[in-house]
């Protein structure tokens, strides 16, 4: 009989281990691999090698790229300004039909000198792009300079295109072949990290002035019209120490907004804080989410924590009429909570982290890349473990209770 | 089932509490549930009721790729796509841009001084998503109801003029509420348009020079083909106008969007179309709807995974309290066998119980998880403008009500396993004997 109590006993607490640790399991699960996602985005962020960016509404939004680049690279704390211009083209390798690929446009000296840290090593230190500064094709706006049609190739477009350094491919701003430009391959570009969402770092990077002339951004006509110079965004990078100056930095962004005060002008910095208020969120999202599974872990646990007190009466009984004081055995509860509790939280720990390796071996791609990204944050996880023994301490209140309002004739009974 | 509520009534707070876990577990599992149909179902249903049949876009491009080039010859594909499959009963191009907008307010502050020190602060031009189309071209296709003013004035596209774009500027637009509301215009004011702002404001009166002057034809509602919550519309030769350049020298357009008179076999209008436009990639709508499949399975796995594990929870809290159960009530349990009651009648009972503590949680979760999917629906819808009408991220159908009932006899039954074992193997005569 009492045997049978016992494996009874053995199994609610392992259930309610068990129950914990999966309640425990899917914080881990849904922190890790969002939090690691977030933080991926924010090193990404944070690794460019520029300081402020400008943009401006409309269709390739920035006029007159060149000339801003310009007036910007001369303010003082300014070490250089790149303009680029992102647009989707079709691009013809020596057989096959139109491939579709996304084509940076830029000014390649001052392009080299915006790439962050885990960009600068996929390109050559100097891009070999024809004329740095872009200033001999672009000719002061007329289009009219000798062109280099030269254009860098990331290497998984080069290897599915079949084509290598040398090659010539032809660039066109629509599906017909008659419209292409053909340029020649001077430099294949490493190959970027995969990301959850499009991207840019795969792009064909070319003269600014090349791709604004292939896709009819140059002028208003072709190169007749008036004079367009478009581009999407201008990356200003700032000299030396200026550039991990917070004052400096806001105070270049002030002047160049001065410059422009109809564009967007944004620090790194403020794009990193939206991304931080961003990933709060989310947090806090996941972490109401799992509150449903913790908290029906955390009643299991008072519930068998109370059952214990319970079978556990007569002998309660003997060390209050013994005179063992109420705060030892409130702490005796409340230690077996944090032992169950610590005990499910071990194992969420675990659980969580064997859930997010399998489901890199065995979930659909997209779980697979989001996966990959994950990190096990000691700090976060701490926390969680922190707030779980807290709340286990919580738990084994309802027991506490229940044992000091045991009457001790009674359960002596 | 007397017997199992006389069990869940000898102790009635721990029925309860384990009624909260289960009815907690439930809640979430049904919110999860009606989420996903609210989802599913929505998108279902407004691509169906769309009209469009197919999409076509430029050679060799993938939906989720971020590589659109433009196609060309747009004005020739309604009558091309319907020559090449006589299923085709619209084939309608867009043009999709950015474009930058300025009210009348602003030509008229801009036009006070020539260095635009008469300019307020805080006034500019504003961005918005463009769509140029042919109105006629859009019939069986929805498009955005004109709440105020008349709308488009023809269902052509005057200007084009068989591809001279000498034909007469009608200079229309309808614009949608959100556009409408931040340029403060309505029908029969005048807007400008342009590809590109002015970067401060004494070079507006230069912008307002090169800007195509609009007048407002109609103020549309949301529309949600397009998310964005400015958006404007015009006819496509004028906004390759507006555009320029290459937009009218290759006649450009982003997507064309198909209606079938017969959409029972899309399949085979995709292949008459692809090959006879080998320059374009065309898409079905079941290719669009698998790859917005694709692209909800990452969220799809782990809300499986939280409704997994409150299931898995849930089941282990019920399995406790029956043991709890059995335990409080061996000796009665003794006594039926010893008075003949057959192991099945026993287990029967275990049964029961769980299947009542069980009921008691979907009765707590069902209007627990309603409530949770109602509230987020209010939030998402107040979070996402420029949704439809009728649009619901939730949807409590007979799959949710099916799901959540599949869910609570799977907690009831699993939970019921151990301790129906455990029932069956209480030692008659120990019990009997015990003081």
């Amino acid at each position: 009989m009492r045997r049978l109590r016992l494996i009874h006993h053995g199994f609610q607490m392992a259930f309610a281990v068990a129950a914990v640790a999966a309640a425990v399991a899917l914080p881990v699960v849904l922190l890790s691999v969002g939090g690691g996602v977030s933080q991926h985005e924010l090193s990404v962020l944070q690794n460019q090698g520029f300081e402020v960016e400008v943009t401006a509404p409309g269709l390739h939004g920035v006029q007159g790229a060149h000339g801003l680049a310009g007036r910007i690279a001369a303010l003082p704390e300014v070490g250089s300004a790149s303009p680029v211009l992102s647009s989707a083209i079709d691009v013809f390798g020596p057989t096959g039909g139109a491939v579709p690929t996304l084509a940076e446009g830029v000014v390649p000296e001052a392009f080299s000198a915006a790439l962050g840290p885990s960009e600068r090593p996929l390109f050559p230190a100097t891009l070999p792009i024809g004329d740095p500064s872009d200033s001999g094709h672009f000719d002061g706006g007329t289009y009219q300079g000798p062109a280099v049609d030269d254009v860098v190739v990331p290497s998984p477009f080069a290897q599915d295109l079949g084509v290598s350094r040398g090659s010539t491919i032809w660039l066109s701003p629509t599906a017909e072949r008659s419209d292409a430009v053909a340029f020649q391959i001077t430099a294949i570009a490493g190959a970027a990290a995969a990301t959850l969402g499009p991207s840019a770092t795969n792009a064909l990077v070319l003269p600014l002035s090349d791709l604004q002339l292939l896709t009819g951004f140059a002028r208003s006509n072709g190169t007749t019209g008036a004079l367009l110079d478009s581009a999407d965004t201008v990356e200003v990078v700032l000299t030396g120490a200026a550039s991990t100056e917070p004052g400096a930095v806001a105070r270049v962004a002030s002047q160049v907004q001065a410059l422009v005060p109809f564009y967007s002008v944004s620090t790194l910095a403020d794009q990193v804080g939206q991304a931080h208020q961003a990933t709060a969120v989310l947090s806090g999202f996941y972490i109401a989410l799992s509150s449903v599974g913790l908290a029906v872990g955390l009643i299991f646990l008072a519930l068998v924590l109370v059952r214990r007190v319970e079978t556990e009466r007569q002998s309660i009984g003997i060390e209050r009429a013994l005179g063992v004081p109420g705060r030892q055995i409130a702490a005796m509860m409340a230690g077996r909570g944090v032992v169950l509790g610590g005990a499910g939280t071990a194992a969420g720990l675990v659980t969580g982290w064997l859930v997010v390796e399998l489901f890199g071996r065995f979930g659909s791609a997209s779980v697979q890349l989001a996966v990959g990204y994950a990190v096990f944050d000691p700090v976060t996880l701490g926390a969680l473990a922190l707030a779980v023994l807290g709340l286990s301490v919580l738990a084994s209140l309802g027991a506490t209770r229940a044992a000091l309002g045991l009457s001790i004739p009674e359960a002596l009974r | 089932m007397r017997y199992a509520v006389d069990a869940l009534r000898r102790r009635p707070g721990r029925s309860l509490l384990a009624g909260l876990g289960i009815g907690l577990a439930t809640a979430l599992v049904i919110a999860l549930l009606a989420l996903s149909a609210g989802v599913e179902d929505s998108a279902s249903r407004l691509a169906v009721a769309s009209g469009v049949d197919l999409l076509a876009t430029s050679a060799n491009t993938t939906l989720l790729g971020d590589s659109f080039p433009p196609l060309t010859d747009a004005h020739a594909v309604p009558s091309g796509f319907a020559r090449a499959d006589p299923n085709v009963a619209v084939a309608s191009p867009w043009l999709v841009s950015e474009l930058v907008y300025a009210n009348s307010s602003l030509y008229g502050a801009s036009n006070r001084s020539s260095n635009g020190s008469s300019i307020p602060s805080g006034w500019a031009p504003v961005g918005a998503e463009s769509v140029g189309w042919i109105p006629g071209d859009n019939n069986g296709i929805e498009a955005p109801t004109v709440l105020s003013g008349p709308g488009f004035s023809s269902p052509g596209d005057p200007h084009y003029a068989n591809g001279t774009y000498r034909g007469p500027v009608v200079g229309e637009t309808v614009l949608d509420q959100g556009l409408a509301a931040a340029l403060h215009v309505g029908p029969g004011d005048t807007v400008w348009v342009a590809t590109q702002t002015a970067s401060n404001a004494s070079s507006l009166p230069g912008w307002f020079d090169s800007a195509a002057p609009f007048r407002v034809v109609g103020v549309s509602g949301p529309f949600w083909l397009i998310p964005s919550a400015l958006l404007g519309f015009f006819y496509l030769s004028e906004l390759q106008s507006v555009e320029g350049g290459q937009a009218v020298e290759h006649d450009e357009a982003s997507i064309v969007l198909v209606h079938l008179a017969d959409p029972t076999d899309p399949s085979t209008d995709q292949s008459r179309i692809g090959a006879a436009y080998p320059m374009l990639s065309v898409f079905t709508l079941a290719n669009v709807l698998g790859e917005i499949q694709q692209v909800v399975n990452l969220y799809r796995t782990f809300g499986s995974l939280i409704g997994g594990i409150a299931i898995v929870v849930a089941t282990l809290f019920t399995s406790t309290v029956l043991l709890m159960s059995v335990d409080d009530r061996s000796r009665e349990i003794a006594l039926l066998r010893a008075i003949g009651y057959p192991r099945s009648t026993i287990g029967r009972y275990v049964v029961e119980e769980s299947l009542l503590l069980s009921a008691l949680g979907l009765a707590i979760g069902a209007p627990v998880g309603y409530g949770i999917g109602y509230g987020l629906n209010v939030l998402l819808g107040r979070l996402l403008v420029g949704l439809p009408i009728g649009f619901s991220f939730v949807s409590f159908d007979a799959s949710v009500a099916g799901g959540a009932l599949a869910e609570i006899l799977l907690i009831a039954l699993l939970a019921a396993i151990l301790p129906v074992v455990q029932a069956l193997r209480v030692p008659i005569a120990s019990e009997l004997r015990a003081p």
